[in-house]
């Protein structure tokens, strides 16, 4: 059993909704891999299974490890997220459950559960200032940076790329308002 | 009206740029870079409002935010403000303002028999007059209502936008004046992140109405030097318009900016009318400045009596001298500036000192101008018709109680007064701070700081009134290095001489004189003396019966002074006496800056559906369920709701369903603890749930009471997905998460809130197994895939985890698939049914598909004081299990007792009639409430699926069980009584083969 055209429609959480497109841009990217893990950092096959490549494996909040196109990133002292192709994402989870071994730990796909908005743009800084009481300043949150933090109402996970560019992830049904709170903000810079 | 007190030069202003301007329906002409107050007073308007309790003709006292009489009503309509501060207020091409508190006109108004009658409006009048009776306060509170009041709030929503930001400034400078100045020169030299707020249009402070040196140039020169430094610093943000109004615990204060506020209407709603700034800083430095305290004297709220620096002010910032002949009266050195740079404009000035002597320099340097100086005397009449004519000046004793003498008559038509210098502490006293009382200057100032607290106060607000002690603290703050900005050292002068109240021939408080010590609340010296009669000892007791201080302006002119003659009065220490509490805002602030871009569709998120736009695209109709929006009923060609429910519930029966359930709460857990937690969550057993399986379970709080209901399928090994009401998701979370983290820290379960990862959709039917066979090759026949149980299987080509539990008693599929594929597996689905009759139905038809079968809805049928056997759901409260969540509570006698309120089924008499939810249920019908009451009726609906047709209802009644087969009195909303025959709440398929099948 197949669908009419044989490949099934995936759909993003902002499908229908146009990117803005100025001098600050918003835009929703597409679907990508995301693993929620749990796990003890000083449970030796749990860490080494989980750090990528040969990278230590990330303990400190926010800190970030990235091989071969997986990128872990800890949220907190006993949480990461797993960052990987949608193509991947099967694999990975296997793989890691299989290195877990026994190690009390939890593996969950969460690739569906968040959708990630891109903003982009001289005034990126500028404009996440409007949205959240953490220090989005370059001293404090320099490119590379990932914070979990609050949004407007969101719970946002945050990842600055340049200066001039940030990536929100949040979850499926709050993209909607994210995205208009970001083009509400948007608006002074893209007259 | 048509005089004109402008200058021929000098000021601040763009002569090159008249602006036009209308007050009261009248047109004027200014300047850019005047003020309101300032373009009025240019063109002789004096008499500005009338006060709050007494009509009181009333002018323009101040020149900056403490103004407290010049209050006006800007612009009209939908943009309309009221008390708006004429001082504060930016002039602008096309402003319209209007006085306040005045009826029929500023000039003649009607109020002004308040103050005829004032010996009939003592302090605390509406406290005692009004109180008794008590029943006739809401009479008297609508007269006292339409007449008291300042200002008329607009009607119409605001048309513009306002936003909020954040900022985290290593140092928060407040006030740009020279000490702020100083303070962010040196901080920017040394390279900290700092924000400098401002509230006026341009840095500079006091020094912009000032003709004082520093670093051997103009003080103005000076500070556009500073200003153009800041402006290229990278890690230096100025916002001027800006006022610091909050400083709350940890250094967080918010500030207002005005961004095109001071413009008018915009056309354009491109950029915010104002942006309210929420600062979190390291370290905040105090710069606000001192505010002049006026004498109080007879008559001294008469439009043409002004504080003598706002005069000063004027003359230097604005071009603006507002007088022909000037009057000064002071108890301090820091008037004769203004009398001295009077006479230098040309005007005759009488300079009337309190004390007998002034400092060696200013009396000099007064005399030299040709300043006529009178000591020893006080101000002890205004003469005032329609302007002030002039003021009678009498001896002044030596203990300052009363005058002597004959009357002395000056005539002018500006008097300008000083009584000192309060610092202004409102954002130290706001940051809990303490304070000190300065003998020397007679006023408070700045002491310890809170714990939570870093800031420091600098310059006057520290009570340092000279300039070069304000560069200097500001400088050394800014951790400055080496030499700061300077400028001359202030001569030695004389000390200021205390004068809480100007005596006059009459006692204080009798005759037609009156001494206000509060212009905004029209509170005078005399009601402070009537309150320390009347016991009031506290100065917050004072303050509130007095209403002194409780103005919009927070008595930034009127507050030292208030304390000052209620210790005189007591004979006592005015430190004694202790000092009110300052809150914030420092200055009113707009409803609008603290919603900032927080309404309309950016108030709260509305959650949707991977398939809501389907949905709504094809016609349903939607209702919210805690954030989510959700499908209700998709009607058909013009059915209303009951038409497209009873045809929707219909279909379900006896054909086929579809039903988006993507919003019920989902908790992956996964561990080798997780059954143990689950014995502990729900009331029934876990532990023997097998690999494949679905149980339902009751949650329960500590009390016993059911807060939460779902479904949980056992997985894998140590791997569950829990379901959960689409409301107590996050709930539910939040009380694993706490019971795993508090109290279980040691069990060996994660939870994972994976809600959004999956979209899913009900099928319910017989022929739902029909349908959902169409798009997969993987067996869901009854035997490979029974009631309670899960199947991975590959639905419409992707992968879904098919659960074989029912909400409707029939035959049913949840099928989940990851959220990016909702939308296709729903259209395959609609497309396969499409010749099955195959219906969609919205949470309507599903709550009335439950209630046929009895199942409840946790926050409907229950309400926090139902257990699971009020419910009749003793069956899942298992007796063997040596705990879980509640079960202590359900042994307690209350709740164990008989006769309690109990779930039952309703059928009305009349089966077409439909209960109204929250029905009572009476033990004796009367003919008007209140009557006993047996219970309410909490679900209650028509099903078409019942007896061929009728209604059915849900009802908890005290000792419900007990009553089945008997009929009960219902009392409706409307009048009518009804009768209902109380039966078990399962009216369909009560032997439970329809879900098995």
């Amino acid at each position: 059993m197949t669908t009419q055209n044989g490949t099934p429609a995936a759909r993003t959480a902002l499908q229908d909704t146009n990117a803005l497109n100025g001098a600050v841009s918003v835009r929703e990217l597409p679907l990508s891999g995301k693993i929620a893990v749990r796990g003890a950092a000083d449970d030796a096959a749990f860490a080494a299974t989980l750090a990528p490549g040969d990278n230590p494996l990330p303990t400190a909040v926010g800190e970030r490890a990235e091989a071969d196109g997986v990128r872990v990133v800890c949220l907190g002292p006993d949480e990461w997220q797993v960052h990987v192709p949608l193509d991947r994402v099967d694999a990975e989870v296997t793989r890691l459950r299989d290195g877990f071994g026994t190690a009390h730990s939890a593996v969950v796909d969460v690739s569906d559960y968040f959708t990630v908005l891109e903003l982009g743009g001289v005034a990126t800084r500028e404009v996440l200032a409007k949205l959240t009481p953490l220090d989005v300043s370059a001293q404090a949150l320099p490119a590379g940076s990932t914070r979990q933090t609050r949004m407007a109402k969101c719970t946002v996970l945050l990842t600055i790329q340049s200066d001039h560019c940030a990536r929100l992830q949040v979850r499926w049904s709050h993209a909607e308002y994210l995205h208009d709170y970001l083009v509400e903000a948007a608006r002074e810079f893209n007259l | 009206m048509s005089a004109n007190y402008r200058l021929p030069t000098g000021g601040r202003i763009d002569r090159g740029q008249p602006v036009r301007f209308e007050f009261d329906g009248q047109s004027y002409s200014g300047y850019a870079g005047d003020t309101l107050a300032s373009a009025l007073l240019a063109n002789g308007v004096t008499l500005v409002g009338r006060s709050f309790k007494y009509h009181r003709p009333r002018g323009i006292l101040a020149a900056g935010v403490e103004e407290p009489n010049a209050l006006v009503q800007l612009e009209r309509g939908a943009y309309t403000e009221p008390n708006t501060r004429a001082t504060s207020v930016e002039l602008y091409d096309g402003l319209q303002a209007d006085s306040q508190n005045r009826w029929p006109s500023l000039k003649y108004d009607i109020g002004v028999v308040n103050s005829w009658l004032s010996r009939f409006f003592p302090a605390g009048f509406y406290y005692k007059t009004f109180m008794w009776p008590e029943r006739m306060w809401t009479t008297y509170e609508h007269v006292i209502r339409r007449a008291a009041g300042l200002g008329v709030a607009p009607k119409e929503p605001d048309p513009d936008r306002y936003e909020h930001r954040y900022d985290q400034p290593d140092l928060l400078i407040v006030g740009g004046g020279p000490a702020g100045l100083a303070c962010a020169l040196a901080a920017s030299r040394a390279g900290k992140r700092v924000v400098l707020v401002d509230e006026s249009a341009e840095l500079g402070g006091a020094l912009l109405g000032d003709t004082a040196e520093i670093d051997g140039k103009a003080a103005v020169d000076w500070v556009a030097d500073v200003a153009a430094e800041l402006a290229a610093a990278d890690t230096v943000r100025v916002l001027t318009r800006t006022t610091l109004t909050g400083y709350f615990d940890y250094n967080y204060l918010i500030a207002t900016e005005h961004v095109t506020a001071h413009l008018g209407p915009q056309r354009s709603d491109a950029v915010p009318r104002q942006r309210l700034w929420k600062l979190r800083a390291k370290q905040v430095v105090l710069a606000t400045g001192a505010i002049e305290r006026p004498l109080v004297f007879a008559d001294n709220d008469r439009p043409g009596v002004m504080l003598a620096s706002a005069v000063r002010t004027y003359q230097h910032r604005y071009g603006v001298l507002p007088g022909h002949a000037v009057v000064v009266f002071t108890n301090n050195d820091s008037a004769y500036a203004t009398a001295i740079d009077a006479v230098g404009a040309g005007r005759p000035v009488t300079l009337v000192d309190c004390r007998t002597s002034a400092g060696d320099a200013v009396t000099e340097r007064a005399r030299s101008a040709g300043v006529e100086l009178v000591f020893g005397s006080a101000v002890t009449a205004v003469r005032y018709s329609g302007g002030i004519q002039g003021v009678d000046v009498m001896s002044l004793s030596a203990d300052g109680r009363t005058v002597s003498g004959s009357v002395r008559r000056i005539d002018c038509d500006l008097v300008c007064s000083s009584g000192g210098w309060n610092p202004a502490v409102h954002l130290h006293s706001q940051a809990k701070g303490k304070l000190r009382w300065c003998e020397d200057t007679q006023t408070f100032a700045p002491a310890a700081t809170a714990p939570t607290m870093a800031h420091a106060s600098v310059g006057a607000c520290n009570g340092s009134l000279t300039l070069s002690h304000c560069l200097e603290e500001g400088w050394a703050a800014g951790g400055g290095e080496g030499d700061g900005p300077r400028a001359e050292a202030a001569p030695v002068g004389a000390a200021l001489r205390p004068l809480w109240v100007v005596p006059t021939d009459h006692p204080l408080g009798e005759g037609p004189k009156k001494h206000f010590h509060e212009f905004q609340n029209d509170a005078t010296a005399a009601d402070l003396l009537l309150a320390q009669r009347e016991g009031f000892e506290s100065i917050e007791h004072t303050k509130r019966y007095t209403t002194t201080g409780m103005a919009t302006d927070q008595g930034k002119t009127s507050n030292v002074n208030a304390i000052g003659i209620v210790a005189e009065s007591r004979g006592v220490p005015v430190p004694s006496i202790g000092v009110t509490t300052f809150r914030p805002p420092y200055t009113p602030l707009t409803f609008g800056a603290v919603v900032g871009q927080n309404r309309r569709h950016l108030f709260h998120m509305v959650r949707k559906t991977p398939m809501h736009a389907w949905s709504e695209a094809h016609g349903a109709v939607f209702e919210d369920v805690g954030d989510w929006k959700r499908a209700r009923y998709y009607p058909r060609g013009g059915e209303d709701m009951d038409a497209a429910v009873r045809r929707e519930c219909k279909a379900v029966r006896d054909g086929v369903g579809l039903f988006d359930a993507s919003t019920l709460g989902k908790i992956d857990l996964q561990g080798p603890d997780t059954a143990w937690l689950l014995e502990m969550l729900y009331t029934n057993a876990w532990q023997g749930l097998a690999v494949g399986k679905c149980r339902y379970g009751l949650m329960l709080n500590e009390h016993g009471m059911v807060f939460d209901d779902g479904v949980t399928t056992r997985l894998g090994e140590h791997h569950y997905h829990m379901t959960t009401t689409t409301g107590g998701a996050a709930r539910v979370m939040g009380w694993i998460e706490e019971w795993l983290q508090t109290e279980w820290p040691d069990k060996r379960v994660y939870a994972t809130s994976v809600t959004e990862q999956w979209a899913v959709m009900a099928l319910n039917g017989p022929r739902s197994r029909e349908l959902l066979q169409k798009l997969t090759d993987d067996d869901v026949s009854n035997e490979a895939l029974p009631f309670m149980s899960y199947k991975a299987v590959t639905l419409a080509g992707v992968p879904a985890r098919v659960f074989r539990i029912s909400f409707t008693g029939e035959q049913s599929f949840e099928v989940n698939v990851p959220a990016r594929y909702g939308r296709h597996v729903w259209e395959a689905l609609v497309a396969a049914g499409a010749d099955m009759e195959l219906v969609m139905y919205g949470t309507e038809t599903m709550h009335v598909l439950r209630a046929e079968k009895g199942f409840i809805i946790v926050g409907q049928d229950s309400d926090g004081t139902m257990t699971p056997a009020d419910l009749g759901m003793d069956w899942i409260v298992s007796k063997k299990k040596a705990d879980f969540l509640g079960k202590r509570s359900l042994s307690r006698s209350d709740t164990a007792r008989q006769g309690r309120k109990q779930l039952v089924g309703l059928l009305t008499e009349d089966p077409e009639l439909v209960l109204p939810e929250g029905a009572h249920i009476v033990s004796e019908v009367r003919a008007a409430p209140p009557m006993p009451m047996l219970g309410h009726v909490t679900s209650s609906y028509y099903s078409p699926n019942v007896d061929g047709g009728r209604s059915i209802a849900m009802a908890v009644i005290a000792d419900g069980f007990n009553r089945k087969g008997s009929t009960v009195d219902l009392a409706l909303i409307d009048g009518r009584a009804v009768r209902a025959k109380v039966v078990d709440p399962v009216f369909v398929d009560p032997a439970g083969e329809r879900v098995k099948s």
